[in-house]
């Protein structure tokens, strides 16, 4: 599935060269949406300190 | 401080540059080493490729303040990941991920560079003049110049590499916590 964040990411760098800019902005905030969903469900462990 | 245009966009294929250094760092660690990235250490590597994005559209485009937005934003995916994971390890006798380098282990070097990342581009937020268009040819993609060319080229090919690396490592699912091996590789090998 992360594999899938970085295609996304590499698509919006492409699309940005052919001055398709809105859908680059668009790939860009779907792929850092993602991002955070997979950062959440990896934030799994408990941390050994309390904040 | 003012910047034109051009030595605006020249930084940026410079920065550019620097986070495709970081990304080849991974990789030779993760190759040369046969240290596999955990979950965390591959969304640090997508927030490096999602400053990227915002460095390539400066690269490609010309300088514009939505494009270090985007920068900033990333940088601070990328610095909330790593800080997770040192917090992780902080207290002693929490073991650690990887092996050092340098005295550092990637993450915390990941968390350093992220805060260059936001240090550098608020610096060059400061700067008005290489916004200013006026009485100037439209510039051509990456000003027609080699250098943001050939830095947008290896970031693509990075994320890309990144993206082959953990289809291999993790498949099509979630990663292993902790992966020892290429789920993918191991599952397509013949069973003796």
């Amino acid at each position: 599935m992360i594999a899938l964040l970085f295609a996304l990411f590499t698509l919006a760098m492409l699309l940005a060269l052919r001055e398709n800019l809105l859908p680059a902005h668009a790939v860009f905030a779907l792929a850092l949406g993602l991002g955070l969903f997979w950062f959440n469900h990896h934030m799994s462990s408990s941390l050994s300190i309390q904040l | 401080m003012q910047l034109t245009p051009e030595t605006s966009r020249n930084l940026n294929a410079l920065g550019l540059l620097a986070i495709c250094l970081v990304l080849a760092m991974a990789f030779y660690d993760q190759l040369a080493r046969a240290d596999l990235p955990c979950p965390l250490c591959l969304l640090q590597r997508l927030g490096f490729v999602a400053v990227g994005f915002g460095l390539c559209l400066n690269a490609i485009h010309g300088p514009r303040p939505r494009h270090y937005a985007l920068m900033l934003i990333a940088a601070l995916f990328g610095i909330s990941v790593s800080g997770r994971q040192i917090l992780l390890h902080i207290v002693p006798g929490t073991g650690s991920y990887g092996e050092p380098f340098l005295g550092l282990h990637f993450y915390t070097w990941a968390f350093v560079c992220f805060f260059l990342v936001l240090l550098g581009t608020a610096i060059m937020l400061l700067s008005e003049g290489q916004y200013r268009t006026e009485g100037r040819v439209p510039p051509a993609r990456f000003g027609g110049r080699l250098l943001p060319k050939a830095a947008f080229a290896l970031m693509v090919l990075l994320a890309a590499a990144n993206a082959v690396s953990a289809l291999l490592e993790c498949g099509p699912g979630v990663c292993d916590d902790d992966p020892a091996n290429y789920k993918l590789l191991e599952e397509a090998a013949p069973r003796s």
